[in-house]
């Protein structure tokens, strides 16, 4: 009885880990594609991943993007602000660009390796 | 009634209560610490607070006050630093180098005769029987050394308490952000060695 609901409530707790693992992967796809175009600020960002459910907490966003500039795939402007200070507007650099294209590739693969096992 | 602080959140300024007031810096703190291991540290900060201040103002409501049921809610939005650093475990290993101290030495209680100093140096150098260092500690009291190294060690030194200190006891250095707290257990442990052994004389004397 006691080893039942244990088996089920490990398995619930590993399969949180997983989807927050396949998450976490492609946040990072999904982060420099919606750059790609325009340059964007953190808030609007967070709106998008939001609404696609991306993201749970929006305090994952700010780590990931300081990791994307540490690693210069992204940089940012200043940019005035008629409510405020000025903001930091986030833009993908050269290297940025060929990374996502990389990405990109890899996720169709991915998408159709893992359809293809699923159907 | 309460009292409130004036706050400059990400360049705005706002008027909170001072139980929310401690509970948002309680809040950045967290955070901060959680990064500090990081260059981009300052970054993170300052562009989470800034995200903070545009919840605020969206959450306005009618007052103008931040009360602490705000901060509970915008702190729900955001996230606690463990739940987004789980997703970006890569980054927080990427700065810091392992400071992980897998080695230490410490006092052993199982096995002493007055502290344990001697038997954790024996463990700490390898050796297999803590004579030797017992030996020289009462080399050391009979001439002219003295019991001075034997106590600064069962100072400075701390006992090893849990399954996990035992097992790290056969190790290498001192953890040195320990000592302060181990000062502080040894002096009381000293202290009521101490009074032990005076009890002891008390009674044999008496």
């Amino acid at each position: 009885m006691h080893s039942t609901i244990y088996s089920i409530e490990y398995s619930n707790m590993n399969l949180d880990n997983t989807k927050a693992q396949m998450r976490k992967g492609l946040l990072e796809l999904c982060v420099l594609s919606i750059i790609e175009k325009i340059e964007m600020y953190p808030s609007d960002i967070i709106q998008k991943l939001k609404s696609s459910k991306m993201i749970v907490v929006e305090g994952t966003l700010y780590p990931l993007l300081n990791r994307l500039l540490k690693s210069e795939l992204v940089s940012y402007n200043w940019k005035e602000s008629n409510s405020g200070p000025p903001r930091k507007y986030y833009v993908i650099t050269a290297e940025g660009k060929a990374a996502l294209k990389e990405l990109k590739s890899t996720w169709k693969d991915m998408e159709a390796a893992v359809n293809n096992s699923l159907n | 009634m309460k009292k409130v602080e004036n706050i400059n959140l990400g360049g705005k300024k706002f008027t909170i209560d001072q139980d929310a007031y401690d509970e948002l810096d309680s809040y950045l703190h967290s955070i901060e610490k959680k990064f500090s291991a990081s260059s981009g540290v300052d970054d993170i900060v300052y562009d989470i607070e800034t995200r903070l201040a545009e919840l605020f103002e969206e959450n306005q409501l009618g007052s103008s006050i931040i009360t602490l049921e705000k901060v509970q809610k915008v702190k729900a939005i955001m996230g606690t630093p463990s739940d987004f650093s789980s997703h970006d475990e890569f980054y927080m290993h990427s700065d810091s180098e392992g400071n992980y101290a897998q080695k230490r030495l410490f006092r052993d209680p199982d096995d002493k005769v007055v502290a344990g100093v001697a038997s954790g140096l024996t463990a700490y150098f390898g050796l297999g029987s803590p004579l030797l260092f017992r030996a020289l500690f009462v080399a050391m009291a009979i001439t002219g050394v003295g019991m001075l190294p034997y106590f600064l060690l069962w100072l400075f030194v701390p006992v090893a308490k849990t399954t996990s200190d035992k097992l790290s006891m056969y190790g290498e250095k001192i953890n040195i952000e320990t000592i302060a707290h181990s000062v502080e257990e040894s002096l009381t442990d000293i202290k009521d060695t101490l009074e032990d052994l005076g009890k002891n004389l008390k009674n044999k004397m008496g």
